[in-house]
């Protein structure tokens, strides 16, 4: 079966659902993007791995495509009921229903994902990979806005943000920007490589150019240091609904395609480039050691998931050290369950914030005793990052640190990425304190009926209902959403053998050879006259 | 030199240059969308008739979905720090450096199309000095993408039909984006509207859902 009537529903869908929500119809939408999201996943399901044509190019789905757009689909449209379910936000009641937002994020992205990934050259997968990432902008961008929010008085009447926090247009329009010219220059390096692949081989200075364009063009994406404040700020004030496309599934699926490059056109070199691997390897560490104390340091929810995505995407970086097919699994692997638990992450911390009706950690002591399925639900989530030996997280980790690193770095390295658990633990340890006011005055998780009342109609009873138990419904939901990350995590559906196989093939063209050039040649100083026999002879030339 | 491949390389920088350094809106709707279907042409051999029906019809989209969003919204951000003229000499001179460059190049494709994307990058980084609007940053990713693909047909030679979709579809999406950053509430500057110390809030969502008198909508 071919992919295009996927591409197509997931897309018109997505169009049709951002139109009805955006003229009101919650409730419609609601449906509308729920049964698309359902007829999606529905269609990927039973597609057997296999080639087929689209457009007259081959294109491939095998079991990570499927495992990413299900895992993909299944988040989006938990995160969509979660944020339909989920008590109104008393902090921002001007932006409306936020989950109309999700599915109108997701089901663009994943028409674009499936294509994305299902195409095995890479040019054209870039381009894919970054207008599904772009999806998310759409939503996102109508209810952007540059009117200054007016942050200062918000502050001085002790709140940790303002009231209601929109995202700032110039930002939104940063973070477009970033994504072009992430393309650009991966694109520019793939092209040199392919195109001018007989003049470059063997100069390891024109291959690691063009290594470090595509990892540059990753980290533009994801957000490493020294790129991360704008990803922070991004993840901190979109609209929760697009966040997950904008820093976590948009900027992964890049990062999958990327890696597909870098496996066809610079692995196959066998270049050692010890020096643009160490620069790659170095940012992506930089990037989990200052994140992920970032995320120990902040007081506002939203940062800290913010520091803790951009945390876990940093390591990521080191899939492009590999200098082997070793990475491409591993790699893989990991940004699959990156991008899940992240997203029962954000899950986690709409429903905290929408029970407390605040952000700030201060105000939140005591959480977890207010609200134990919240506390499960991030549990589960944390042991789904983090993993155990055995775990397909636990063991991409391990060969993500293995690849690039000797002995004693290596775990030092990996001590330093399992400070994401110290920060889900920051997170636990403060919702088992004394509770806060603010938190005795949530609701609790208890499931509540109504009064018995014959005079009142069944429907009304049934609205009344449902409002009286939004919090543990939404609470189940989270848990749910951290079932799915675990799934992924533990290797429930045999993400690490899917994501292994299936190695890129060397771009075509004009194959380069891996001897090395002579890039130096001795000039003699001195001329011997041309009487002399050596004039005749020609001098040796260095190799 | 391929003449027909050089008038494409030209409409593709005037395209660009009106998409980045216009102030009106159908002339940044018309600049991109004829940058977007002069792209495909600069390729050696043409593409086929029906790929290029169809990237014509997604830029006449995309030129559309520009139009739409940017004539409910005035150019905030203010002008380019250098004139459109300037901007057109500065990407002639980008141009010449890449085609020259690719002479010496093993290139699979034109050599024109080189100059065509260092004369899109260049023009797209003069126009982005000193402008933080939201709305203009976006529109400068249009012509980074047709760099990108110039770039790709310059090395690699032209892209495949299946490319050539998914890049026009990137094209509607980046319009789409421009569209709905234009349709959210809006800081104008006073002197804009002649009366200066005064700001103006306008929500274009709130105009269109509020019934307006007759004699036209007063949105401000």
């Amino acid at each position: 079966m071919t992919i295009a009537p996927l591409v197509v529903i997931a897309l018109v869908f997505g169009a049709v659902a951002a139109v009805v929500a955006d003229r009101g119809g919650t409730a419609s939408f609601t449906a509308l993007g729920g049964l698309a999201l359902v007829v999606v996943m529905g269609m990927v399901l039973p597609v057997a791995p296999g080639d087929s044509m689209l457009a007259g190019e081959p294109v491939r789905i095998d079991g990570y495509v499927r495992l990413f757009l299900v895992f993909g689909g299944v988040g989006g449209l938990l995160l969509m009921l979660l944020h339909a379910v989920a008590p109104p936000d008393p902090s921002a009641p001007a932006l409306g229903p936020r989950h109309a937002h999700v599915g109108a994020a997701f089901l663009p992205f994943l028409g674009g994902a499936a294509l994305a990934l299902a195409i095995p050259s890479p040019l054209p997968a870039l381009v894919a990979a970054t207008a599904a990432g772009l999806a998310g902008m759409l939503a996102a961008a109508r209810d952007a806005t540059d009117i200054p929010e007016p942050i200062d008085s918000a502050r001085q009447q002790g709140a940790t943000r303002p009231a209601a926090v929109r995202t700032m247009s110039g930002r939104l329009g940063a973070d477009v920007l970033r994504s072009a010219v992430a393309l650009a220059l991966a694109v520019s390096a793939l092209a040199l490589l392919a195109g001018g692949a007989d003049v470059i081989a063997g100069e390891p200075v024109g291959v690691g150019a063009a290594a470090l364009g595509l990892a540059a063009a990753v980290g533009l994406r994801i957000g490493i240091v020294p790129l991360h404040a704008h990803a922070a700020r991004l993840a901190e004030s979109a609209v929760h609904g697009a966040v997950p496309i904008l820093s976590i599934w948009g900027p992964t699926l890049f990062a999958v395609v990327a890696l597909a490059a870098v496996q066809a056109a610079v692995v196959p070199l066998g270049l050692p480039l010890s020096m643009e691997r160490g620069i790659i390897a170095g940012l992506g560490l930089v990037t989990v050691a200052l994140a992920g104390l970032g995320a120990l340091v902040q007081d506002d929810v939203d940062h800290v998931v913010a520091y803790s995505i951009l945390q876990d995407a940093g390591f990521a970086m080191l899939a492009f050290t590999a200098t082997d097919a070793a990475g491409w699994g591993a790699g893989r692997t990991w940004l699959l369950v990156f991008a899940i638990s992240k997203t029962a992450l954000l899950g986690w911390s709409a429903v905290l914030v929408r029970t407390f009706g605040t952000r700030s950690l201060a105000d939140l002591h005591g959480w977890a005793r207010r609200a134990p399925l919240l506390g499960v639900a991030l549990a589960v989530v944390a042991v789904a990052t983090v993993g155990v030996p055995g775990f397909a997280s636990f063991d991409a980790r391990l060969a993500l640190v293995s690849a690039p690193l000797g002995e004693p770095l290596r775990w030092l390295v990996l001590g330093a990425s399992l400070v994401t658990l110290l920060v889900h633990g920051r997170l636990l340890v403060i919702g088992l304190l004394e509770p806060t006011g603010q938190v005795r005055a949530g609701a609790d998780e208890r499931l509540r009926r109504l009064r018995p009342d014959p005079r009142r109609r069944v429907s009304v009873s049934a609205r009344e209902t449902f409002n009286l138990n939004r919090v543990p419904v939404a609470a189940g939901l989270a848990i749910a959403l951290a079932l799915v990350a675990f799934s992924a995590g533990a290797d429930l559906f045999g993400l690490h053998a899917a994501a292994a196989e299936n190695l890129p093939a060397a771009l075509p063209g004009g194959q380069p050879s891996t001897v090395p050039a002579a890039t130096f040649r001795p000039v003699p100083t001195e001329s011997p006259p041309a009487s002399s026999p050596l004039a005749t002879a020609s001098p040796p030339v260095a190799s | 030199m391929n003449v027909l491949l050089v008038a494409a390389s030209a409409m593709v920088v005037a395209g660009g240059i009106a998409c980045v350094a216009g102030r009106r809106p159908a002339v940044i709707a018309l600049g991109a969308g004829l940058m977007l279907v002069a792209v495909a042409l600069v390729a050696d051999p043409p593409p086929a008739l029906l790929p290029l029906a169809a990237r014509a019809v997604a830029a006449a989209l995309t030129a559309e979905l520009l139009w739409i969003g940017l004539r409910s919204r005035p150019p905030v951000g203010g002008a380019s720090a250098l004139a459109w003229p300037a901007i057109g000499f500065l990407g002639a001179a980008a141009f010449t450096v890449g085609y020259g460059s690719a002479q010496g190049m093993p290139a699979g494709g034109p050599p024109v199309a080189l100059g065509a994307a260092l004369a899109l990058l260049t023009l797209t980084v003069v126009a982005l000095v000193g402008r933080f609007d939201g709305i203009q940053r976006s529109l400068m990713a249009l012509p980074l993408v047709a760099a990108a693909e110039l770039i790709r047909t310059a090395f690699v030679g032209p892209p495949s039909s299946l490319e050539g979709l998914v890049v026009a579809g990137l094209g509607i999406i980046l319009a789409g984006v421009v569209a709905s950053l234009s349709a959210g509430p809006v800081h104008e500057p006073a002197a804009l509207h002649g009366d200066p110390g005064v700001a103006v809030v306008r929500d274009p969502r709130i105009a269109r859902r509020t019934p307006q008198p007759r004699g036209g909508a007063d949105t401000r």
